[in-house]
């Protein structure tokens, strides 16, 4: 199935003009802060509107321009992680992996709280409140809530990036798991080699608001397209190395 | 002379509170409106509600006059159909008070509403929660203490105001002379005993309502 993007987005000094699509692996958005990597994701998630263009998910078309089709961000099938992890500090771990539930019936809500408890190793937490745990807890806690709706696409912003060293190599294990219990579309926006080349199925280089070059990783870290990628990829070598050591 | 104060301090209690159950239910409506919502003359409306904090109260009085007078552009339909006019009534304390408050309630209610992280937000609506669900579970919430700061601040101003409320209420003896008004008249007939009183008893008030404020706009996440 997969989710395929083909937008053009105009701001204040930045224009945004990406298109790509992918198929149910986990793709990687790679490229400098403010390339525009963030901005593609709250553009599929619906937060802000393209100017035109169009994106589909699963078979679903979320938007299109030209047949005036555009899904608010609650008709949209979507798990989302932001970079900060946005955890409602007013609720607790449980009551925040409940909001995700939105229309989901008693049972079933029950049933998949279990899961996600006993997933993500959340038992001991339910009751604290998100300024009481810890920053991989917390990061758990988000990817649990993102999942309670059983979302066709997952879109991840970032969310290793407040983490240290060791907690993101532990977290990358993390997301490796969770491919074996989602199978769809996952989008994971970063700036770090290492972690583009640890996670991903393939990458989608991005360079002041366009693709640059994109395909399997492999072929991309092979074949840099140019100067501008090979930079990119490689300028952060310590990072590459890292990775290869774990 | 004890029941005047005792009427005094009544009438006063009870046009605040009933000015601000009106202030809470039209102000945190409009502070959410004017921090969440774009739309055309956003900040007209902002400044047309504003204004009564820094007119004179005799300017707001006059307006609320031309409005509510028996020959006002609403007074006069009040009148012919119900054959009753707000001034000069108890209820005219009450719209006074409103009007002259409600801004405290706008400013800090947006403020607070404004500080809501907007990711948060977002992260409700990705999550499947309506723009309504979202503002009753995330954002409300989440601006609780500056809405009660708010809240705090319009009772306190509403407690204390004159100028308006003597213009559309008049200062009746026994029917619309709130803690303010009496305190002037009896200032104005040299009864300076009473008057103190009254003048002690509004000041620890609303120092009282001041500490209230500071507290619930502290952060508490």
């Amino acid at each position: 199935m997969g989710l395929s993007v083909d937008i053009k987005k105009q701001l204040r000094g930045f224009a945004l003009d990406a298109s790509w699509s992918i198929g149910d692996e986990l793709a990687v958005l790679f490229g400098f802060s403010g390339s525009g990597k963030s901005l593609t994701l709250q553009l599929i998630a619906g937060l802000m509107k393209p100017d035109s263009g169009m994106i589909q998910a699963n078979g679903t078309t979320y938007f299109d321009s030209s047949r005036l089709i555009h899904l608010s961000p609650q008709q949209r099938s979507l798990g989302y992680v932001f970079q900060d992890l946005a955890l409602f500090p007013h609720m607790s771990v449980s009551q925040n992996i409940l909001f995700g539930a939105k229309g989901v019936g008693v049972d079933e809500k029950e049933k998949r709280y279990r899961e996600m408890i006993e997933a993500f190793y959340l038992d001991s937490l339910q009751n604290k409140r998100p300024s009481e745990i810890s920053g991989g807890q917390r990061q758990r806690v988000a990817f649990a809530r993102a999942l309670m709706r059983r979302p066709d696409v997952l879109l991840l912003d970032e969310p290793f990036s407040a983490l240290d060293t060791p907690l993101r190599i532990e977290m990358r294990s993390f997301l490796k798991d969770l491919r074996g219990t989602f199978r769809g579309p996952v989008v994971l926006v970063t700036h770090d080699a290492g972690e583009a080349a640890a996670l991903a199925d393939s990458i989608i280089v991005y360079s002041e608001g366009m693709v640059i070059q994109s395909g399997k990783t492999e072929d991309v870290f092979g074949s840099p397209a140019d100067d501008r990628v090979r930079r990119l990829l490689y300028g952060q070598e310590d990072a590459l190395r890292a990775v290869r050591r774990t | 002379m004890e029941s005047q104060v005792l009427f005094s301090a009544r009438l006063s209690l009870q046009v605040a509170f009933t000015a601000t159950i009106l202030i809470v239910l039209g102000g945190i409506p409009l502070a959410y409106l004017l921090a969440r919502k774009n739309f055309r003359g956003k900040e007209l409306l902002d400044i047309a509600l504003t204004l009564p904090l820094v007119l004179p109260p005799t300017v707001t009085g006059y307006y609320l006059i031309v409005a509510f007078g028996r020959n006002g552009f609403i007074g006069r339909y009040l009148y012919e159909w119900l054959d009753w006019s707000i001034m000069f009534t108890w209820y005219a304390a009450v719209l006074a008070s409103f009007v002259v408050s409600l801004p405290l309630m706008i400013k800090t209610g947006r403020a607070a509403l404004e500080g809501v992280d907007k990711n948060l937000i977002n992260a409700s609506y990705t999550l499947g929660h309506s723009e309504w669900e979202t503002a009753l579970k995330v954002t409300l919430p989440l601006a609780t203490r500056g809405l009660l700061a708010g809240v705090v601040l319009s009772f306190a101003r509403a407690l204390g105001e004159f100028g308006a409320t003597l213009m559309l209420a008049g200062n009746i003896p026994g029917k619309t002379d709130t803690m303010p008004l009496a305190i002037y008249s009896l200032a104005g007939s040299g009864d300076w005993e009473e008057a103190t009183g009254m003048v002690i008893l509004l000041t620890v008030m609303a120092a009282f309502f001041l500490y209230l404020a500071n507290r619930y706009s502290r952060r508490i996440f």
